[in-house]
């Protein structure tokens, strides 16, 4: 029975390295647990004693036999998987760093290629405006914002050049169109924290261009 | 000083044009505080400040424009440039708030800029290859805070 266990543990063993052989192809993994097996043997045969040598000597050579071929099978185990654990996670590794290198790609590109000039919503309350009003309603603020640089004109042109040949006197002329509200919303109705209604004019944009 | 009163005088006659047009095109309120703020304009310049958003013109030959063109053609550039603090709106202020309170992610909306709102009509020239060419939308007619 106990031969059957080990004969079969044994086969499986097999089974597994000879996949694990198909699989890797570095031969430096097999040199290390050779040694190691022959020095446990070593050592077990020096520290038994004469009588106890004779009977341990036969229980030893079926023990050794087998233990040896497990812990051989066992140490080459270990040591194709750590290997194995080794390069996994390196390749994990990797794969990650390439990723974020790809996100922060990404990223730059979407910040690089900025929106166009186009109606934009903040969601605030009307303390956050910073206008002298005090209320906690929110308010729904519409501001422009973004890229005007496909509006550009001969006149944005040509003062570019000006400019940068110094025959302006001021240099503070703007020769990019500006992202700007064309039209405002509706007055604004609300309720102040002492209960007094109040208006706000032309707070929030409706409409967007490039002026 | 013999220059200066004949300048004041035309750009008195300019803005007093550019109003008509921004009354009849009754926009809102917004043009009407606009053209307070130009009336302001207006009354600094006679004092002599030249503040604000004004119109203001160069002489230039064709080739400083940096266009490719090859002329000995010459014409006269007006642009626009100046402050525009007097014409901030409600919506200016709350920008500025939300701005310094970083309200607004990563977005840099623009404030009040002087830019046209006209231009002068085309210009035509001839080039050194005896060749006309058409300037479109080259220089400013009217100025305005946007």
């Amino acid at each position: 029975m106990k031969l059957w266990k080990f004969a079969a543990i044994g086969l499986i063993l097999c089974g597994a390295a000879l996949l694990l052989l198909v699989l890797k192809v570095t031969p430096s993994s097999r040199a290390p647990p050779l040694p190691s097996s022959s020095s446990t043997s070593l050592t077990v045969s020096n520290s038994s004693s004469s009588i106890e040598f004779g009977g341990r000597q036969r229980r030893t050579r079926s023990a050794d036999g087998e233990n040896s071929l497990v812990s051989e099978f066992m140490e080459m185990f270990q040591s194709f998987t750590e290997g194995e654990l080794k390069q996994v996670i390196g390749t994990l590794v990797e794969r990650k760093a390439h990723r974020d290198a790809q996100l922060s790609k990404r990223t730059k590109r979407a910040k690089k290629g900025s929106k166009p000039c186009s109606l934009r919503k903040l969601v605030v309350t009307v303390s956050q405006l910073g206008i002298a009003f005090v209320s906690d309603e929110t308010i729904a603020f519409h501001y422009c914002s973004g890229e005007c640089d496909a509006s550009r004109k001969n006149y944005d042109f040509v003062l570019e050049a000006m400019k940068k040949k110094g025959l302006l006197r001021k240099n503070k002329a703007r020769h990019r169109p500006c992202c700007r509200p064309t039209a405002y919303e509706e007055d604004f109705l609300f309720l102040d924290n002492s209960f007094q209604y109040k208006t706000i004019h032309e707070f929030s944009a409706k409409a967007c261009g490039c002026i | 000083s013999s220059d200066v009163e004949p300048q004041m005088k035309r750009d008195r006659v300019r803005q007093k044009a550019a109003a008509n047009t921004e009354k009849s095109g009754g926009r809102g309120r917004g043009e009407r505080k606009r053209s307070r703020g130009r009336a302001r304009s207006r009354d600094d310049r006679v004092k002599g400040q030249g503040r604000g958003c004004l119109l203001k013109e160069i002489h230039l030959n064709v080739t400083d424009l940096d266009l490719g063109y090859r002329t000995k053609e010459e014409l006269i550039f007006r642009y626009c440039s100046g402050p525009c603090h007097d014409a901030e709106t409600n919506y200016d202020k709350i920008l500025n708030n939300l701005t310094h309170n970083k309200k607004l992610d990563k977005d840099t909306p623009s404030r009040t800029c002087c830019r046209p709102i006209a231009f002068d009509d085309d210009i035509s020239f001839l080039d050194d290859s005896l060749e006309y060419h058409t300037l479109k939308k080259h220089s400013a007619k009217k100025c305005a805070c946007v």
